[in-house]
């Protein structure tokens, strides 16, 4: 191989691939005329791209556990009354351990009250969290 | 046939059957880049599955100025060579099982098979993984330069070089073999 053919080497490959344009391309197609190494080389690489163009498609196997979240969804009176089954069942057991009816004489006027109001701050917050992720 | 940019935006308002559709459209585009680049049926299903997965949740973030396949193409690419990273390990434990269970071979295996004895894709599992796939994805899918330089996160000079030195191997490896 002569060393210019070396030198032109990359300009083939992107001949090849038509990247190559202006004086570089006219360059090129000077040299290659009268050179059947690079002219080979031409020829070879653009077999393999052919090749790789060519190559077959492959039928993809029919996998059945391929599914994007498609399943028919549940209507959303159904969901919702999912989303509802949490909260009420953190009330049952909350009333059930905790809760017990209060004796009038033993308590200042306010103290259920409160304690319904921490309580009921917890719930809503559940609540709510629980139906954004739920719907 | 509705357009895939149709299709996309219906999946975008939550209609799943239109990400069926093209499901339906690309899986053997999908199979065939992942078979090519990572040489193996079970391999390239796996990474079929994983790439439709992620360009589902991910079609948010689509670029409709892109066309749909080149996107789907360059992410199941990225797909198969994070995929061969994890491989190495798991290849011990695949062999076991193969060996388990008993021979099935479909008409399916058998092509699939037949490929992988061929002498190009043989020839192509010789190259360094990532020029493998810039290969495929600028001969095979005839995606831009552009977009794989960027799927594989390196310059476009780079990918040229990778394509002048895949070629010349692959050039070099057919003469050896059919001489
Ligand atoms: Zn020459």
């Amino acid at each position: 191989m002569r060393s210019e053919c070396k030198h032109l080497e990359p300009l083939v490959h992107d001949y090849a691939e038509g990247w190559l344009v202006g004086a570089e391309r006219e360059r090129l197609l000077r040299h290659l005329v009268d050179c059947p190494d690079c002219q080979e080389k031409l020829k070879a690489w653009s077999a393999v791209g052919r090749a790789l163009r060519e190559l077959p498609r492959l039928p993809a196997p029919v996998s059945e556990s391929f599914a994007p979240v498609n399943e028919n969804e549940p209507k959303f009176a159904l969901r919702l009354a999912l989303a509802m089954c949490l909260p009420v069942a953190l009330m049952i057991t909350a009333y059930s351990t905790q809760w017990q009816s209060p004796k009038w004489e033993q308590l200042t006027p306010y103290e259920p009250l409160l304690r319904l109001a921490e309580r009921a701050q917890d719930w809503v917050l559940t609540l709510w969290v629980w139906l954004r992720g739920v719907l | 046939m509705p357009e895939d940019a149709t299709l996309v935006a219906q999946c975008l308002r939550g209609d799943t059957r239109a990400f069926d559709a093209l499901v339906e459209r690309y899986r053997d585009r999908v199979f065939s880049l992942a078979f090519r680049i990572l040489g193996e049926a079970s391999a390239a299903e796996d990474a079929m599955q994983e790439s439709f997965l992620r360009a589902y949740t991910r079609l948010p973030l689509y670029d409709p100025a892109q066309p749909f396949s080149t996107w789907l193409l360059c992410l199941t690419a990225r797909v198969c060579l994070n995929a061969r990273r994890d491989r190495a390990t798991e290849l011990r434990y695949l062999e076991q099982a193969a060996k388990a269970m008993p021979p099935v071979a479909t008409l399916e295996e058998r092509l699939y098979e037949r490929e992988q004895r061929r002498t190009l894709q043989r020839l192509l599992m010789r190259l360094p993984a990532p020029q493998r796939a810039a290969m495929l994805m600028y001969y095979y899918e005839e995606l831009p330069i552009a977009e794989v330089a960027r799927a594989l996160e390196v310059p476009e000079g780079t990918i040229k070089t990778w394509l002048y030195r895949g070629r010349e191997s692959l050039r070099r490896w057919l003469e050896e073999e059919l001489a």
